[in-house]
């Protein structure tokens, strides 16, 4: 579910693919993202929000925390099968993360996998306010 | 980027020259066809970036099939001196130790031609493919210590494939240097599941018919005549790989803020070879070296065995040896003549193959006369090269050649050229018969989503870094 205010471009990088994110907030920033990028995973309206799971996550640098929390999805994706469609976010600060996230585990009955991502990259990583919006740039390994 | 200036060094080889912060030049390896392309690609711009890292030893190099990567190019090669100079997990990439098999089996194009459909449908039965895929191997805790340390040959000890496949394998398949310590806990909680699995996108097991031999000596060394059935297996260290490049990507970030590192580009972060930090990367990316080595070990001993399911036949009459196994996202030490002198090099290949010359004490006695074999898969629908190494890589690119088509669509853009149109059966039309576990990929695979083969290979052999072999035509592909 993707906050009506919040926007997602999708731009090509040969091979992989770059995302763009406008938020309000920089909480929906983090949760627009992440809804973009499970929508690059599967068809995102094929998720159902059932079952809930809490995420903990501290970095360093402000905008790595952003790239900790996609790849922290991912991991939990590929070893434990989860797909998620809803994400409530809260930053203490601008370096830690609380969320708690909804989705189910990954059913090939129903869940149609259009493609794998390795990672979200560092490679012209951007997270900055435009005055009154929150901008992202990530790009994918595919 | 027209931006980036290009100086001709001889017929295909340009070079950009060093401004501004950049230790050594670029170079490009690229016909003049070529060069249009690339020009207007943001890789140029990543050559240049590779060139400002520290103890970085003559030229910051690419392959033909160079495209716009994150950090590095995509086709990039990069030498550090091991005193001075970095490591960077961003010049290894994601997918460490993505690499290509080639085995060639007892049996002609007349044998199989007409048994293709079931050998697919054995192939994609026997082998885990597509996202998220889950291999059927358990893994006791000591055996995923092993697979780290010893890579094919721990798969080998385990009754997959035979001991002589060994000698056949780039570092006989086990790097030495792995340290299980410097991985965590989720880096193998990742790869637990993924063993013996090959994954989406870009990788899979082809059936291809030997079509046409350049060097007859060469060809005869590798054991490939026309008509003859071979198979290629392209697959990486999965998510192990994924895992372990992004937690030192991380590390490394720190690293280079610590050790004064100017990085053009984040994803460019590296620390000195010889630092703590430099170490344990190397030591966690040699155990996903290994990782590598023993998925594609596994995953060819299901592909024999699906050989005998689906043809009927016996494991003597369908050989499926192993002809050779080549890395193309590693980071390695090596040594080479630099200006006259011998040195070991820290040398990155990103999307690039090794491919050393006659007599190299590392190519297998039985090519050594000849040279390392250099496997150079397509796209799906057109053909598959075998190249030879030769003594001018040696000289120009640390002993390095391209590794593939590189791509030339977008996804979105390969989406596009698909709509309405059944790939599949496109290629069964053109004798190649498919399977994969994902409509989506091979949408995004259309053989036109890539460049053409021909002209990377053509590049390299211009240049003279490596020799065409033989070429390959597809009959059959399992995609993920």
């Amino acid at each position: 579910m993707v906050h009506n205010a919040s926007k997602i471009r999708f731009f090509d990088h040969t091979g992989d693919i770059g995302m763009e994110v406008f938020a309000p907030s920089l909480p929906e920033v983090f949760k627009t993202a992440a809804a973009g990028m499970f929508s690059i995973l599967t068809e995102s309206r094929t998720i159902h929000p059932r079952l809930t799971k809490t995420i903990s996550l501290k970095a360093e640098i402000a905008d790595e925390l952003l790239i900790l929390w996609l790849n922290r999805l991912l991991f939990l994706f590929d070893t434990e099968g989860w797909l998620f469609s809803q994400f409530e976010i809260t930053l203490p600060n601008e370096k830690s993360l609380q969320a708690v996230v909804r989705g189910e585990h990954f059913d090939p009955e129903r869940h149609e996998i259009l493609r794998e991502i390795k990672a979200a990259t560092y490679h012209r990583l951007t997270l900055e306010k435009r005055e009154n919006t929150w901008y992202a740039r990530v790009i994918f390994d595919l | 980027m027209g931006s980036v200036h290009f100086e001709k060094v001889e017929d295909y080889l340009w070079e950009i020259p060093r401004e501004g912060r950049m230790r050594v030049p670029g170079r490009i390896y690229a016909s003049e066809k070529m060069i249009q392309d690339i020009q207007s690609d943001e890789s140029p711009k990543q050559v240049m970036n590779v060139a400002h890292l520290p103890g970085i030893v003559k030229y910051s190099l690419a392959m033909p099939d160079i495209h716009w990567g994150y950090g590095f190019p995509i086709g990039g090669v990069a030498a550090f001196d091991p005193e001075e100079g970095v490591i960077s997990p961003g010049g290894v990439g994601y997918d460490i130790n993505c690499g290509v098999r080639l085995m060639r089996s007892n049996l002609y194009r007349k044998d199989v031609e007409a048994g293709i459909k079931d050998l697919i449908a054995a192939i994609f039965a026997k082998v885990p493919s597509g996202v998220g895929s889950k291999g059927p191997l358990k893994l006791g805790a000591n055996d995923e210590k092993a697979v780290l340390l010893k890579g094919a040959r721990w798969a080998v000890e385990k009754g997959f494939g035979t001991a002589s496949d060994l000698e056949f394998i780039e570092e006989h398949g086990q790097m030495a240097h792995a340290d299980p310590s410097a991985v965590s806990p989720e880096a193998y909680a990742r790869g637990r599941a993924q063993l013996g699995t090959i994954g989406s996108g870009n990788h899979f097991v082809e059936i291809d018919v030997v079509d046409a031999i350049y060097d007859e000596k060469a060809a005869e060394a590798f054991g490939l005549q026309k008509d003859r059935i071979v198979v290629i297996i392209h697959t990486g260290s999965r998510g192990f790989g994924y895992q372990i490049c992004d937690e030192y990507v991380r590390k490394m970030l720190r690293a280079s803020e610590k050790y004064g590192i100017e990085l053009p580009d984040r994803q460019l972060c590296s620390a000195p070879f010889q630092s703590p930090e430099g170490q344990e990367y190397f030591g966690a990316m040699n155990a996903a070296v290994n990782y590598a080595f023993a998925n594609r070990q596994v995953i060819a001993h299901w592909v024999r065995e699906a050989f005998e399911i689906g043809l009927k036949r016996s494991p003597r009459e369908i050989g499926l040896e192993l002809v050779y196994e080549v890395a193309h996202n590693i980071a390695k030490l090596e040594t080479h003549v630099v200006d006259g002198k011998e040195r070991e090099l820290v040398v990155h290949r990103k999307g690039a193959t090794r491919a050393f010359g006659p007599g190299h004490p590392a190519v297998p006695v039985e090519y050594r006369e000849v040279g390392q074999p250099v496997l150079i898969p397509g796209d799906m629908g057109r053909y598959s090269f075998v190249l030879v190494g030769t003594e001018k890589a040696m000289e120009e690119t640390f002993g390095s050649s391209c590794h593939g088509a590189g791509r030339r669509m977008s996804r979105r853009q390969a989406k596009k050229a698909a709509r309405g149109r059944a790939i599949h059966r496109e290629l069964e039309d053109r004798g190649i018969y498919s399977m994969a576990a994902s409509r989506a990929t091979m949408v995004e695979e259309i053989p036109e989503a890539y460049k053409d083969v021909a002209d990377v290979v053509e590049a390299v052999e211009g240049a003279g870094i490596a020799r065409k072999v033989a070429k390959l035509l597809p009959i059959g592909v399992v995609k993920g």
